[in-house]
């Protein structure tokens, strides 16, 4: 299922922040059109896929929200929103609208809100937050950015306790942006910040709070018994794995994920279907694998990996280190982002 | 399958600045027994041509100022003389519509016809009724026939005549007879003047062919939606299909299956050279179809096809499209039928330069 | 019958085609008279139509909704969705249908609705069309594969092409004042070559466009070209 970014703008400006670097040089104002957003909810029915998942800069400025929301749900689908949770008043009385009349079976999940650590956050922004958890917390899962080595998630069991938030706490590692200059955990340290996750796990096994590992740590680098405690730690859902994401932008380009956003950048119009977009960057994936096995030189010899266990890291990595090498970056004739 | 022209009157109740029928004749309707002559030859012809059909062609003038009486009669006439074969004769009726009325329809469907073909002029002032030549009361009329005809079953197909004045109006026209001609026939033909030209109503074969260019260029987008449209069809068929449907005037294959008969029993080849009086084969009164047929004077129009092909048409790689063309066409300029058609640089720069091309296939012979 | 503002008016044409009762409609004016003549019952009468384009469907209310066999809505446009989407199951009732003019906005919300289901159609001649998002809302309509309720006219066209030989007027698919039949052909084409004769689209458009052109030219002309060639898409698809 692809994410659709419905607009560009945004309330925050955090320094990891993948989106941003896209936004740069992009029309800020430009936000998705109605009738994108039927073409988007046709192509996904037409491919049995049945959830709507809505991103941005912060989706919920996007001055339909409400009603894309409304309209989502009313065609059966399950939506979720990637939101900060920093909203204005008006939005949420909006959300609260839409959300009322919705049976709870429907609304669980429906939010996934990136929080970042209270301590560097603008009190205003806390405060907007904390009055979107307060209402809406037990259909929010939370979510956290490590984009350096010393992050600290201690904040997130106070969080998830006091708003009753769903008690597992997704994970993402700044990835670099190909082509672009962004703040991003470098590879050698991927295994420093899995060991840092598996630190809480003591603590946030006791408040039964598990975790789940976004896409292109590599599974490397942490020991048997490290990797049984993160086991525990993600309830048996850990996996090492960088796939083809989608996403689409209010333009109706699409391309594979963030970190690879310059990167075969296309029209959602140019393809068929929802799969046949799959199956076109799932091509590319492989191609960029067929060069190098991952982020590391072992990659290529590693048994895990080709076992199927790890993919190899973070392919924008692979991409970074491949244009060093500017002979085999040739063959993969990769197009950048037209604009 | 014998062709007759059959013109029982030269009156019209229009006014076209283009007609050739030359109003020459004493007798200006076929009188109800001489019509009774004519059906006995008829029928005298399907008895000894057993197995043999007849395309009986109502034209004129205008057939419908008869009345559906003269039509009655008609059918009267057939079960007469031939009834056991009157279902081997093929009435049609070549007519400008603005007469018809619902009894005619009826009398129609007695003589078997389902169809009647007309034609149709979009340009003002071009034909009309009158000497004012009303062509906006005669468009209505001949509508309004065209709504009864459908709503009574019938199907039409029209004939339209290129001249001069449509020439700068190629897109709007094709788009307009299209959307008048129903998904039936549509004939496109070049203006044909015979003498005098005082409306300077004629083309030249280029400028013809430019028009049918520009025509052929939108057909071709949408062959579907336009079938029926000649002489599109007509070379789709021949070139592209190998499937060859060509019009009487390019067929080469005129000599011994037509015959005109006008309102006094005379005789010729067909239409136009009874209108521009080229040949006669005498009368019905006097002669039998048979007679008619094998007058030596249509040995002519069987020698033409090996004089073109040995001389002004040979090696031309476009002959099996045209075979030199309607063998009347070159008479105006040559005073004989031994000579390719007028219209020979219309055909070829029609096919070479935009049939050819546009669809990207060559015709071979 | 003609009671407080009403009057009557002839059903579509192509309701009679398509086999209903060539019944006729009361057409209200004001959301009083719209509550009045949901609760009449006349066997005569076949529907309402409420012809109301200042008003906006989150403006209706329930009892607007009759028991009888259809309700026609003219509006202005469709509101919010939010603030009207707790009417979208009467909306989706058979025999109620939702016209709004064919403005941008307009536009996106006969989309809008035809995707949720709601039958819903183009209130031509009140507001100048944009063509292009017309033309656009006719590809939505012919081309989608997803399940969406039909849009006006294009669903007439769409149904009643059936070829070289079709001639249609898809004003059979409105209402008409009473008495006053469909526009007869043999009008155009006595006026000779004209911006309507010698269009393109003319076969399934019949000249019901014509109030649009002007001396500047038929903006109309690139959409009944376009209407054509969706017909044509359609009848093909349902012929093979």
């Amino acid at each position: 299922m692809p994410n659709i970014l419905l607009t560009q703008r945004c309330v925050r400006s955090c320094p990891y922040c993948f989106a941003k670097k896209h936004m740069e040089g992009s029309v800020q104002d430009e936000c998705l059109k109605w009738e994108d957003l039927i073409y988007l909810a046709d192509l996904q029915e037409i491919g049995g896929y049945r959830e709507m998942r809505f991103l941005g800069g912060e989706p919920t400025l996007h001055p339909h929200f409400p009603d894309f929301v409304a309209y989502s749900l009313k065609r059966n689908f399950r939506v979720v929103t990637f939101t900060s949770g920093i909203m204005s008043d008006k939005i949420l009385a909006g959300i609260r609208e839409i959300y009322l009349k919705i049976p709870e079976a429907r609304i669980f999940g429906s939010f996934l809100c990136n929080i970042n650590d209270p301590k560097i956050s603008p009190a205003a922004e806390t405060e907007r937050l904390h009055l979107f958890l307060t209402e809406f917390g037990k259909h929010v899962s939370p979510g956290f950015n490590i984009y350096e080595n010393d992050f600290d998630l201690g904040f997130f069991a106070d969080f998830i306790n006091r708003y009753g938030l769903v008690r597992t706490l997704r994970l993402g590692v700044a990835h670099p942006i190909y082509k672009k200059d962004n703040s991003y955990i470098a590879a050698r340290d991927l295994a420093v910040v899995l060991r840092r996750i598996a630190s809480f796990y003591p603590v946030f096994s006791r408040l039964n709070i598990s975790v789940g590992l976004d896409c292109g740590f590599p599974l490397c680098g942490l020991s048997d018994s490290e990797l049984g405690v993160m086991h525990k730690f993600s309830k048996g859902s850990l996996k090492f794995r960088c796939e083809p994401i989608l996403d689409i932008g209010p333009d109706m380009t699409v391309w594979p994920c963030f970190p690879l956003s310059s990167v075969k950048v296309r029209k959602v119009y140019d393809f068929n279907s929802i799969r046949e977009m799959g199956e076109y960057y799932h091509k590319f994936h492989g191609e960029v694998s067929a060069e190098a096995g991952g982020i590391f030189p072992e990659c290529d010899e590693c048994f895990d990996r080709a076992r199927g266990l790890c993919s190899g890291g973070c392919k924008a990595h692979i991409l970074n280190q491949l244009d060093k090498e500017h002979l085999k970056f040739r063959k993969l004739n990769i197009s950048h982002d037209p604009k | 399958m014998l062709r007759i022209i059959f013109k029982p009157t030269e009156r019209c109740n229009s006014n076209c600045k283009y007609c050739d029928v030359v109003k020459k004749n004493v007798v200006k309707d076929m009188p109800p027994e001489l019509l009774g002559t004519v059906f006995s030859r008829v029928g005298e012809y399907l008895r000894t041509h057993p197995g043999e059909d007849i395309s009986f062609l109502w034209h004129g003038g205008e057939p419908l100022i008869l009345g559906p009486d003269y039509f009655r009669q008609a059918r009267d006439l057939e079960n007469k003389y031939f009834p056991a074969e009157k279902a081997r004769v093929h009435h049609a009726v070549q007519s400008n519509l603005t007469l018809l009325t619902p009894e005619f329809l009826e009398v129609f469907r007695e003589l078997r016809i389902r169809g009647i073909g007309t034609s149709y002029e979009p340009l003002p002032g071009i034909r009309g009724f009158g000497a004012a030549r009303d062509w906006q009361a005669y468009n209505r009329d001949l509508s309004r026939a065209i709504s009864l005809m459908k709503a009574s079953g019938f199907t039409y197909g029209f004939i339209y005549v290129v001249t001069r004045e449509a020439l700068p109006h190629a897109e709007e026209l094709f788009y307009a007879l299209t959307n008048f001609y129903g998904g039936g026939r549509l004939t496109i033909n070049p203006v044909l003047i015979y003498g005098e030209d005082p409306h300077r109503l004629a083309v030249t074969p280029e400028e013809y062919a430019e028009f049918l260019g520009k025509v052929f260029a939108l057909w071709w987008k949408n062959p579907d939606r336009y079938p029926g449209v000649n002489p599109f069809a007509h070379y789709f068929n021949t070139i592209i299909k190998r499937r060859p449907t060509l019009a009487c005037s390019d067929s080469g294959d005129c000599a011994r299956s037509f015959l005109y008969v006008g309102p006094g029993g005379e005789t010729s080849q067909c239409g136009r050279s009874a209108d521009w009086g080229i040949v006669s084969y005498g009368n019905l009164k006097d002669r039998t179809i048979d007679e008619v047929l094998r007058d030596p004077k249509r040995a002519d129009f069987e020698k033409r096809n090996s004089v073109l092909a040995s001389g002004e048409c040979r090696g031309c790689r476009l002959w099996g499209l045209c075979h030199g063309g309607c063998p009347l066409d070159p008479f105006p300029e040559h005073g004989n039928i031994f000579h390719k058609t007028s219209l020979c640089a219309a055909t070829k720069t029609f096919v070479e330069k935009y049939f050819e091309p546009i669809t990207g296939h060559k015709y071979n012979a | 019958m003609t009671r407080n503002n009403w009057t009557i008016v002839d059903s579509p044409l192509a309701w009679r085609i398509q086999g209903e009762p060539a019944k006729r409609a009361i057409r209200v004016t004001s959301l009083a008279d719209l509550r009045e003549a949901a609760g009449l019952e006349d066997p005569e009468i076949g529907g309402i139509l409420a012809d109301l384009p200042w008003l906006r469907l989150p403006d209706l209310e329930a009892a607007s909704f009759p028991a009888k066999p259809s309700l026609t809505l003219y509006l202005g446009g469709a509101g919010e969705l939010l603030a009207y989407s707790d009417k979208l199951a009467a909306l989706k009732r058979p025999g109620v249908s939702v016209f709004l003019p064919p403005t941008r906005q307009g536009i996106t919300d006969l989309r809008i609705l035809s995707s949720l289901g709601v039958r819903c159609g183009i209130l031509f001649g009140r507001e100048v069309p944009d063509w292009d998002f017309l033309t656009d809302l006719l590809c939505y309509a012919a081309y989608t594969k997803t399940p969406h309720a039909w849009i006006e006219p294009f669903a007439y066209v769409h149904a009643n092409y059936k070829g070289p030989s079709s001639q249609l007027d898809w004003r059979d698919a409105y209402f008409r004042d009473a008495g006053r039949g469909p526009t007869a052909p043999e009008d155009a084409f006595g006026g000779g070559l004209t911006a309507c004769t010698s269009c393109p689209g003319w076969r399934v458009c019949g000249g019901a466009l014509s109030a649009y052109l002007s001396p500047e030219g038929a903006p109309c002309r690139e959409f009944a070209s376009a209407l054509l060639e969706t017909a044509e898409y359609v009848h093909a698809k349902n012929n093979i």
